[in-house]
Formats: structure tokens, C-alpha cells, sequence
């Protein structure tokens, strides 16, 4: 049996290996880690038949070449506009849209040029990454340097393992989805926050500013963090607590005044104050954001943020219960293969 | 084994529950004397995963035990905080602090040297020998608080108060990985190369996070840990013995 396996021409700046994460091992201080927009790794994953929990590729940025050496479905999802330009030996090229699946012949080039509408998108492989597991997951953490590959960022040159594609063995015509409505996707500049845990460490004046003032993504963001720059949030006393655990999504304030939220390689303990919360289904979408980009926040009960979960989650399902056939595409493996039969 | 209960413990404390979004819940208990806090956190800990594995709690993701509270990481689309609460209330009228068996760990550590880069300046400033400061390091038997920050890194509590000093005023831009490093009452090694502001006094010849084991982690919380010296011979002998597997910490309960 021949490996499978997918090589990065070129690997783009912040290139990993993401699933559903490896939850449950903070009290270890292993990090969560994880796909930092869920709900695009997961349609990506539906949309080439894969198990939710499958490993894909997280990109960042764009600027990613790759090629597999078999057949596979693959799909670009957390993004609306961007697409796939897959080309073959000789030069020919088609643009396949996000949130589609599409069967790519052994060795043809598949490229995303820079995300136009993200900061954040997925290329998800029939079969899935096939990196080593790590409690239960392939999720890269680069700063803790565990999961995914080598436990660190895909560079140039690498061949990663791919999984067996269980559907691709006997058939020519592999099944390929998509869906007509990915506004889910679209960007967003609100995100809701429920306030605390020590949001009584900072003055009333900073509570209002944090509610209603304009912050833009700093370009100091990986998937640790997203530092924001804007107004000062001022403490009552200082920026130290007695180090404690923290959620994807904790907006933690040091000494500085600047907040930082925090994403899903996170430290797994802290010791600065954390003024407030990104509700969980907001997650993805603040992920998106680009350095440069606003980010506003508006307050919700936990009773609320615990129904808007519920709810993201509803309406993402609905999502995937409308996933179609895709029109076909003009598969130019085989046309040239049909010229190749006149002789040259 | 002595079971001391958190009297103390508020009952009508208003800030006892706290929210990390609606898919964390902090348990605080921060009106109880900090090293009691602790304790009790890592308690409430034990007694949530204990009715975790009788199936008498769905929904939690992850339960972090941090220096004054614990974090329950819970899945909104499975429980809410509202019904987390319910259940552990009654079991903060209760708690003990009994965390089942702990674990008692010997740790070898190569002091001094370009292992413990600033063992020397740190006896100037504490105004003994380095001797002094390995002997003091090694004769308590230290506490895991917390674990955090990187896969493996332990917060040790119960350096002997002679040590007590804040942390570098400049933090190190890299620390090699395995450096055993001091401040204030606290012990950690770091399991990675990593920026770190501890002194760094020696180094240890075992992983402290080991993906290819099936328990990856040496440390854990309520673990008691004591250091032993060897010289260099010896940490280079131990350090290939343990690649081979010819050498284990000792670990007794």
C-alpha cells in the first residue's frame, strides 16, 4: 500500500495541524489547543466526508502551496471569498470557491493566495492529517512544542502523513458537498463577552471604556493570544492575581492596561486580572480578525451566553443539513489526458 | 492521615462563584488564608472528579486548580453554570483535604555551575555559600501547588524562607529546558527551553513531559518532591540511563 501523504511547496507563515483539540489535560498545564474557528474545521471536515474530529490544516494568513501524491477530496472553509487555485503539469488552472468540496487528481497544485476575509481558514483533506496522536488529538500547540507535526509550524518542504481515505478506494466519483449559505462565515466586529472573573479589579471608568470604545487587532497575535490596542483599562489597585486557570476567550489585562484575549494555546494558568470573557460561539468569528481590524465587545448575562451557544450551535447544524451537490467542475486531469491520446 | 475540614470556608460568600464566560465556572475561594486556598481548590478538584467518574456530573471539559479557585471549563451545549453550582455547593459544606494518595517523588538535580547559573551571585546576595543555598534547597520537602504555564512546569511550594528572594529584575530571554529555578517560597523546573525570571540553580536529568510515554506528565499536584545533588558524572549517567529506561524516579505513596 502505497503512504499518502501531502508535501507544503510552500507552507505559509503560520501553517498547523488542527483538530477538535485535546480538552481535559489543563490541570497539567498541557493546552487546550485546538482549531481556533470550530465550526469551519468541522464543515470542512463534512464537506470531504470526514469525522468531525479529524485533523485538517489551519492556515493563517494564506500564501500555502501544497500537493497530495493520491486522489483526495479536499475543501477551504472560514472564509467566504477566498478559493483554491489548483493547477496541473502543464499549467492549466481552475479557482474552486470556499465551502466546497472538490476531488484533486495526485499532484496537481492546490494554492490559497492571501485570505482576503479572514485571518483564519482551513484546508481540510479526505482521510484527514495522520500525525501522531497526543491524548487523543493531533492539535498542534507550537509554543508548549507538542501535537501536529514536530510539534511545531508546517515549514516549507514538509510531507505530512495523510489518514486513509475509506471512500476513495473503489470509487472514481467521490461524493462532494457544499453548502450555498455561508454567512455564518461572514466577518463580524461585535463580539459578546460576559464580564469577570475579576472584573471588581478595575475602576468603573474602565468598564465603560471596555464596553464602548473602538480596539484593533495589534499585529502581535498568534494562536496564544490576540493582543488589542486602544484605550487604557485602568486597575483599582494592580494588574497580580494568585495564578488561576483560564478559558478560550478570557480577555486578561496586565499591568499595561492593554487587553489581550486569549485563544486556544493558551498558558494554561495566569496571574493577571481578566476583566471579561468572549462568549464561546463568538470565538470563531473573533478569529478571524485581522491585525488592523476593529474589535468592539457588548455584555451578556451567562444565562445569555449560554443560550447564544446553544443557539450558534443550532444554526450551525441547520448549515450542514443544507449541504448539496456542487455543480461540476471541468476536471482537466482528464482533458489533457484525452489530448495527450493525439500525439505531440 | 489527618482531615482537615474548611470551616472556614464563607457560607454566604458573595463572590464564592465567579464566571468565565458561559463555558467556565471559577470556584473562588480566596476567603481562606492563600495556602489553605489552595489545598481546598485541589480538594474540591478531587471530590468533582470522583463524582465524575460515579457519572454524577455532565458536561465539565477540563477542571484547572488554580492558587486561591478552581475552574470548572464546562460544554454549554451539555450543562449550564446555574446547574453546576447546585452540585457543588453541598460539596464545599463537606470538603476535607483529602486528595487521595500523594505521591512522593525524589528528584536528582545537578546544582551549580553552567547548570546553575546563578547560584553564585544569588549567595552574594543572600549572603551565604552556594553550598549553603543547595543544602537549604534539598532538606525540605516541597509541595506541588499548581501545575501551568507549559506542559509539565510544577509550581513547588515550601522553599526554606532563608531563599526567599523576588524574581530577577531582567527575565532570562531563553532557559534551557530542565533548569530548577527558585523564587520567593516557590521551586519550579521548566520542562522546555523557555523566557523565564527565576534563578536558576541547577538542573534535573529526566523530562518532565515526555509525549511518548503513556502518561506524559512526571509531576502532578499534592505531589511532595524532594531534590538529592549529584555532580556531573552522575547526571550524565543518569540522563542516558533514563533515555534507555534503565534508570526511574523514584516514586513512592
Amino acid at each position: 500500500m502505497t503512504t499518502s501523504f501531502i508535501t507544503f511547496r510552500r507552507a505559509g507563515p503560520y501553517s498547523t495541524v488542527q483538530d477538535m483539540g485535546r480538552t481535559g489535560h489543563q490541570s497539567v498545564g498541557v493546552p487546550e489547543s485546538g482549531a481556533l474557528n470550530r465550526f469551519a474545521l468541522k464543515l470542512g471536515n463534512r464537506l470531504v466526508g470526514n469525522p468531525d474530529h479529524a485533523a485538517g490544516i489551519e492556515i493563517c494568513m494564506g500564501g500555502v502551496t501544497v500537493s497530495i501524491n493520491t486522489t483526495r477530496r479536499v475543501a477551504l472553509t472560514g472564509t467566504v471569498d477566498s478559493t483554491l487555485l489548483i493547477t496541473d503539469a502543464y499549467g492549466h488552472q481552475m479557482e474552486i470557491k470556499a465551502n466546497r468540496s472538490v476531488t484533486v487528481r495526485a499532484g496537481l497544485s492546490i494554492m490559497i493566495n492571501a485570505l482576503s476575509d479572514t485571518n483564519t481558514a482551513y484546508l481540510a483533506v479526505s482521510g484527514g492529517i495522520g500525525t501522531p496522536l497526543l491524548y487523543q488529538s493531533r492539535s498542534t500547540s507550537p509554543n508548549a512544542m507538542i501535537g501536529g507535526w514536530q510539534g511545531r509550524c508546517i515549514a516549507d518542504g514538509d510531507q505530512l502523513p495523510l489518514l486513509d481515505d475509506q471512500s476513495a478506494d473503489t470509487s472514481e466519483n467521490m461524493s462532494e458537498w457544499m453548502i450555498e449559505n455561508p454567512d455564518m462565515f461572514a466577518p463580524k466586529d461585535m463580539f459578546r463577552v460576559v464580564l469577570g472573573p475579576q472584573d471588581n479589579r478595575f475602576t468603573e471608568q474602565a468598564i465603560t471604556t471596555f464596553l464602548s470604545s473602538e480596539y484593533t487587532v495589534s499585529p502581535l497575535l498568534n494562536r496564544m493570544g490576540m493582543r488589542l490596542d486602544g484605550d487604557l483599562l485602568t486597575h483599582i489597585d494592580n494588574a497580580d492575581i494568585a495564578s488561576d486557570g483560564i478559558v478560550t476567550g478570557s480577555i486578561q489585562v496586565p499591568g499595561d492596561g492593554m487587553p489581550i484575549i486569549l485563544l486556544a494555546d493558551h498558558q494554561t494558568t495566569g496571574g493577571y486580572t481578566k476583566i471579561a470573557t468572549v462568549i464561546q460561539p463568538d470565538i470563531p468569528a473573533l478569529s478571524s480578525r485581522k491585525p488592523g481590524q476593529a474589535v468592539r465587545f457588548t455584555a451578556v448575562s451567562v444565562d445569555e451566553a449560554e443560550t447564544l451557544s446553544r443557539q450558534a450551535e443550532d444554526q450551525f447544524q441547520a448549515m450542514l443539513k443544507q449541504m448539496v451537490a456542487p455543480p461540476p467542475v471541468i476536471d482537466i486531469a482528464s482533458l489533457y489526458q484525452l489530448g495527450d491520446t493525439t500525439g505531440d | 492521615m489527618a482531615m482537615f475540614i474548611f470551616q472556614q470556608l464563607q457560607q454566604d460568600y458573595d463572590r464564592r462563584f465567579l464566571s468565565a464566560g458561559g463555558h467556565g465556572l471559577v470556584v473562588n475561594m480566596d476567603d481562606l488564608p492563600a495556602d489553605q486556598a489552595t489545598k481546598a481548590a485541589r480538594a474540591l478538584a478531587h471530590v468533582i472528579k470522583a463524582a465524575m467518574a460515579e457519572q454524577a456530573f455532565s458536561g465539565i471539559e477540563d477542571i484547572i486548580p488554580g492558587l486561591t479557585n478552581l475552574l470548572v471549563q464546562y460544554n454549554p451545549l451539555v450543562t449550564t453554570a446555574a446547574t453546576l453550582k447546585q452540585s457543588i455547593r453541598p460539596m464545599l459544606a463537606e470538603l476535607s483535604d483529602d486528595v487521595g494518595a500523594v505521591r512522593h517523588i525524589r528528584m536528582p538535580c545537578c546544582y551549580g555551575g553552567e547548570f546553575g547559573p546563578d547560584l553564585d551571585e544569588l549567595a552574594n546576595t543572600l549572603g551565604m555559600s552556594a553550598d549553603d543555598i543547595i543544602a537549604k534547597h534539598q532538606a525540605n520537602t516541597l509541595e506541588v501547588a499548581i501545575m501551568g504555564f507549559l506542559p509539565g512546569l510544577a509550581y513547588m511550594k515550601g522553599v526554606d524562607e532563608a531563599l526567599y528572594l523576588p524574581r530577577r529584575k531582567t527575565p532570562r530571554a531563553r532557559v534551557s529546558a530542565l533548569s530548577v529555578a527558585i523564587a520567593m517560597d516557590q521551586t519550579v523546573i521548566y520542562p522546555l527551553p523557555s523566557p523565564g525570571g527565576w534563578h536558576i540553580i541547577g538542573r534535573i536529568p529526566v523530562e518532565l513531559f515526555d509525549a511518548n510515554k503513556e502518561e506524559p506528565v512526571l509531576l502532578k499536584s499534592s505531589d511532595k518532591v524532594t531534590f538529592y545533588p549529584i555532580d556531573i558524572n552522575e547526571y550524565n549517567k543518569i540522563k542516558s540511563d533514563y533515555k534507555s529506561g534503565r534508570f526511574l524516579i523514584e516514586i513512592s505513596t
